[in-house]
């Protein structure tokens, strides 16, 4: 499996775990905001990912549950248990989903129709529960999903009516019941495209041609034509109602993009026992019937099966009673059960077309289905690609390649080349005697120094060639006789033509790839670690021969030092092992970007530099998530598309930076568009709007201070809701996810000009250096990163305003909080002998904030454990730490606890 | 037996290729890029060569362009890429690619085309 | 040239993509007399079938490719219409 793909689901997993606990944790607090949010977050995340991927059905769903979050979250729709099962079902589908990816690679084309039913469900929420919200969102009706899904026996009556059916040609009808009758099952496929489907680069009337097991097809519109002035040629009306023989299965895969467009119908093959022509009601008609009903009860098959050969040869062809006969020879020939002769030759008798729909009737019509002669219908159609038609293109191909070969300087070798291509092909289309031809012309075109004569041979070879090529084609056509839309059950074969196909996952194992170099320097310090302990029995000996106590100090310091440097050389070798390149993240953007702006519709061209730059596993891990925010909201919301772009004297195609450096010991990312940046006035109005500040500050911030308002948590400016970036989710979710690996980000926008975002973040997280304080008798660490500086503070000097605590420090306001408040234990800080309390000056956000403490104590590197197991969950922990005494110091994540 | 050399930066894309071809009955010979292709195939011609676009230092244009150039045999090349525009096809032929195919390349679409190119006959 | 108007017959040469969909609704509009050539044609996006269907355009002739001529030609009026004579073949060897 791919890292990319690997990176993917092990994320998704997380994702929804934690969706899983959120909601659980919701059941029990409905109205705790920041669960729901980060509930929505999740899901809205898994659902971008996906779609990095080919996983429609996956993408479906969690769109389905976005979507119903989201009425949620803006309370168009209240939270209950029901919600929750169905949302919980869709995960665990999701998490099916998930294993069925790690362990075949892709995902079964029978998880379509689970997929739209589930999102029918989820979506039925918000059509049932919420009259007030006149926005619903699109809603895919759920009778049509369940429909596709139902292909249970007693969906059998909901067999087209027989005036549908009759738009099909008997024969093609008669060879459908003779394939029902070979064991393969008939469905009557209503395909109603998007009416937006062109824009999506759709060709609806290819997919269903290419429908395997298509006997006929027709196209019909869905509503009368307007006259041609108001006709929007690219709103597609069109209906494609198609027969055929086929497996669920096949089905589902053909049509996996778009499961929730079909209506499908199994087809009873009785169903299609109806006779046309006219002359409906005769007297030889009635006469011939009832004397066959009477043959038919008496068990005379084979007098009624003579008396139907003698009467078809004197009825005329086109007469109706003449397509009823050969109807009725069909299901004599068939050994069709008892019943449906019967129905046939009373609606004979009657003059009336035979009502298989008719109640009494529907066990007949059940075993009246032709029994399989042998009991496997699902056996598929060989579906391996020509290979003579692929080595036909590629001789065609070469013709493209001479052509452009005069225009190069080394013209010799694509001559060369060329021609081994066309002997080749030649040879496996089984024609080596036209080789020789090649040879001649290769070396009149390399005597001439002109690709002309190579190009003229394979122009010969392909004129020659035209009738034979097209025979096979002509043959496979002509197959089954009758049909007017002849199936040949090729959609594999070729390029992928009308959207692309990532069925084919790269097999592969979950590894981290180590530089050789970095391996072999680990091995050479173990080396020196197992000389350095082999001193020590020495020392020992030393020691109990009874060496002055000073010399063995002395030595022993001596050794300590050696063994120290080994340490932390092979502490540093560890780290670099643990350097990630940044193109592990950045390799996933060059299509994203592809992918995304020609969703949109907008031209852009990706830059990316620097993708070589090293940072800590875990840093960059951290790093994806933002970073695909960051470069979805510029494709979405920052470029503009070509036509306003063009009109703003900017060129088409838009422009999206992607670098990465180090500086010092961080790592810089920056994003950079040449978008149409963000209007600080924009986000004035929209904060105001969404409550985030009032109007008096907003005119009070400067611009800068406007557009970091984006930062703020529920802020989006985004309006419109789509596939990709969505609402909501933003900006602020970024800046969490960076302060989590002590990140930052930064916005710099100017109008119409652009918009950069600067991330900074540690190259290493592994060690860290930490202050230990006290607070009530305790020892704590505190990440000495956001450690800003260490004061001490007359307690006359703090001040109470407005409930909380504040000092002035030179000359700004700075507010505090002490630690057992923030902890939530009792006791009031302890002072010195000075009466100074001791104050941890920390940054937070863009502010300090002191922290009260009892007690500095001093600093110290530590290898940081996260907390597992039920410590989990702990909030304000960043984990655990084990001292050079043995103790464990917990150090203490004051970004949440603030 | 037929020797193929697989040009492409992504290791996974490599084995991904490699294992189809093996299984098939190939040599396969694997280069990260074009540099260390070319110095592969100077060495020694192969039958046919798989060469991705994008990768480092020299990329599948340039090592085409190179290897036409190069006084050798000259054999069969396909271009593999995920663009799928008729212009990508012009600009591989231009370089000298004897067939185009758009990424992912399933196997029997990889065997279906690599067959006729070495000059088998297709069963 | 997919799609080529010559005086008020169009056309239909290989494929006709979704682009000439426009084109053609404007040719219609302009064209009264209009009529379809498909001879030539291999495959027609359907953009420009339902542009056709809504004029209920004439076809001069069908698709020489036979399986796309059956699809398009329940769809369009013919100035003179054409027999299928497999079913009556068919129906000889049924009787």
């Amino acid at each position: 499996m791919n890292p990319l793909l690997t990176q993917f689901l092990s994320e998704a997993r997380d994702f929804l775990q934690s969706i899983a606990e959120k909601l659980m944790q919701l059941e029990s607090a409905p109205n705790d905001n920041e669960a729901m949010n980060e509930l929505f977050r999740a899901v809205h995340t898994l659902k971008g990912n996906s779609g990095l991927f080919d996983f429609p059905e996956m993408t479906r769903v969690l769109h389905a549950g976005e979507d119903l979050l989201d009425a949620v979250r803006e309370e168009r729709l209240a939270y209950s248990r029901a919600l929750a099962d169905q949302l919980l079902d869709a995960m665990d589908f999701v998490g099916m989903l998930c294993d069925e990816i790690e362990s075949r690679g892709a995902i079964g084309a029978q998880h379509a129709s689970v997929g739209a039913e589930l999102a029918a469900a989820l979506r039925e929420f918000m059509t049932s529960d919420s009259d007030s919200a006149p926005d619903a969102a699109p809603a895919a009706p759920a009778d049509l999903a369940r429909a596709v899904a139902s292909n249970t026996p007693d969906s059998i009556f909901l067999a087209p009516p027989a005036e549908e059916l009759l738009a099909i040609p008997e024969d093609i009808r008669r060879a459908a019941w003779q394939r029902a009758h070979d064991g393969a099952s008939l469905y009557w496929l209503c395909y109603t495209p998007d009416e937006q489907c062109f824009f999506q680069g759709e060709d609806p009337f290819f997919l269903a041609q290419q429908t395997p097991g298509l006997l006929w097809g027709r196209i019909t519109a869905r509503e009368a034509w307007p006259p041609l002035a108001e006709l929007d040629a690219y709103r597609c009306l069109l209906r494609f109602d198609l027969l055929l023989a086929i497996t669920r299965a096949e089905i589902d895969q053909h049509f996996r993009y778009v499961p929730e467009q079909l209506t499908l119908t199994p087809l009873p093959a009785l169903a299609l026992v109806l006779p046309v022509g006219d002359g409906k009601d005769s007297a030889e008609g009635e006469d011939f019937a009832s004397a066959a009903l009477h043959q038919l009860e008496t068990g005379s098959l084979d007098a009624l099966r003579h008396a139907t050969t003698v009467m078809l040869e004197l009825a005329s062809p086109q007469r109706w009673l003449a397509s009823a006969l050969r109807w009725l020879l069909l299901l004599l020939d068939t050994h069709a059960a008892r019943g449906a002769v019967r129905l046939l030759l009373e609606s004979i008798r009657d003059g009336a077309t035979p009502d298989w729909r008719q109640s009494g009737t529907a066990d007949a019509a059940a075993q009246a289905t032709p029994a399989p002669p042998h009991g496997d219908p699902d056996t598929p159609a060989a579906l391996l690609p020509r290979a003579n038609e692929v080595a036909w293109e590629i001789l065609a191909w070469q013709g493209e390649v001479l052509a452009q070969a005069s225009r190069v300087a080394a013209l010799p070798g694509h001559l060369h080349a060329a021609a081994t291509t066309l002997r080749n092909c030649l040879r496996a289309l089984g024609r080596p005697d036209d080789t020789r031809r090649v040879d001649e012309a290769l070396n009149e075109a390399l005597a001439t120094s002109s690709a002309a004569p190579l190009a003229a041979c394979l122009q010969r070879f392909l004129a020659e060639a035209g009738a034979t090529a097209a025979a096979p084609v002509a043959a496979t056509a002509a197959a089954p006789a009758s049909s007017p839309v002849a199936t040949t059950a090729s959609d594999g074969e070729g390029e992928p033509r009308f959207g692309r196909r990532a069925d084919d996952l790269l097999p592969g194992s979950r590894t981290l790839k180590v530089d050789q170099a970095k391996i072999d320097r680990l091995m050479n310090l173990i080396g020196e670690m197992v000389v350095a302990k082999n001193a020590l029995p020495y020392l020992a000996a030393r020691a109990e021969s009874g060496s002055s106590a000073r010399e063995m100090a002395r030595e022993i310091k001596a050794q300590h030092a050696v063994i120290n440097r080994i340490a932390e050389e092979m502490h540093d070798a560890i780290m670099q092992v643990r350097m990630l390149p940044v193109s592990f993240v950045f390799q996933r953007f060059p299509r994203l970007v592809r992918d995304i702006s020609r969703k949109l519709g907008k031209e852009v061209s990706l830059v990316v530099e620097g993708e070589d730059t090293e940072a800590d596993k875990n840093v960059i891990e951290a790093l994806a998530d933002p970073l695909v925010h960051i470069v979805r909201n510029s494709l979405d919301h920052g470029l503009e598309n070509p036509q306003e772009r063009i009109a703003a004297g900017k060129a088409a195609a838009g422009r999206i930076a992607l670098t990465a450096r180090q500086e010092a010991d961080r790592v810089l990312i920056e994003v950079r568009d040449d978008g149409r940046g963000i209007d600080p006035a924009h986000i004035r109005r929209k904060a105001v709007e969404k409550g985030i500040i009032d109007a008096d500050t907003a005119h009070r911030i400067s611009d800068q201070e406007a557009i970091n308002l984006v930062f703020a948590a529920g802020f989006s400016t985004a309006e419109q809701v789509s596939d990709l970036s969505g609402r909501g989710v933003g900006m602020d979710v970024v800046r969490d996810a960076l302060e989590k690996v002590s990140g930052t980000v930064t916005l710099e926008s100017e109008v119409g000009v652009g918009t950069c975002l600067r991330l900074s973040l540690p190259l290493s997280m592994a060690v860290n250096q930490v202050m230990v304080i006290e607070s009530d008798g305790q020892a704590f660490g505190v990440a000495m990163d956001c450690v800003v500086e260490t004061v001490r503070l007359p307690r006359s000097s703090v001040h109470t305003i407005k409930d909380s605590l504040a000092a002035v420090l030179r000359g700004r306001i700075v507010p505090l909080r002490p630690l057992n408040t923030l902890l939530g234990i009792e006791a009031p800080p302890l002072c010195n002998e000075a009466d100074e309390l001791a104050v941890l000056i920390v940054r937070h956000g863009s502010d300090n904030v002191g922290v009260i403490v009892d007690d500095f104590r001093q600093t110290c590197d530590v290898i940081l454990k996260p907390l597992d197991g039920i410590l989990d969950a702990l909030p304000g922990y960043s984990g655990s730490a084990l001292m050079g005494d043995g103790s464990v110091l917990l150090v203490l994540n004051l970004k949440e606890l603030i | 037996m037929k020797r193929i050399l697989i040009i492409d930066d992504a290791a996974t894309v490599r084995l991904y290729h490699r294992q189809i071809l093996e299984k098939a009955g190939y040599l396969v010979e694997e280069a990260f890029n074009g540099l260390e292709a070319l110095e592969k195939a100077l060495q020694a011609p192969f039958d046919l060569y798989l060469v991705d676009i994008n990768t480092p230092k020299l990329d599948g244009f340039g090592f085409l362009r190179e290897l036409r150039s190069q006084p050798i045999t000259q054999t069969p090349a396909i271009m593999i890429s995920t663009m799928a525009e008729e212009r990508d096809r012009q600009q591989a032929a231009a370089a000298g690619a004897n067939d185009y195919l758009v990424k992912p390349v399933r196997p029997e679409q990889l065997l279906a085309h690599v067959r006729p190119l070495l000059g088998e006959v297709s069963t | 040239m997919a799609l080529q108007f010559v005086d008020s017959c169009a056309h239909f040469v290989d494929t006709v993509g979704v682009e000439e969909a426009e084109v053609l609704l404007d040719w219609l509009q302009k064209t009264p007399d209009a009529v379809i050539d498909f001879g030539p044609c291999t495959h027609v996006h359907p953009a420009n079938l339902q542009v056709l269907m809504a004029a209920n355009a004439s076809v001069r002739a069908w698709p020489a490719e036979t399986r796309l001529a059956d699809w398009l030609r329940p769809l369009f009026p013919t100035p003179e219409p054409t027999v299928a004579p497999a079913p009556k073949r068919k129906r000889r060897k049924a009787a």
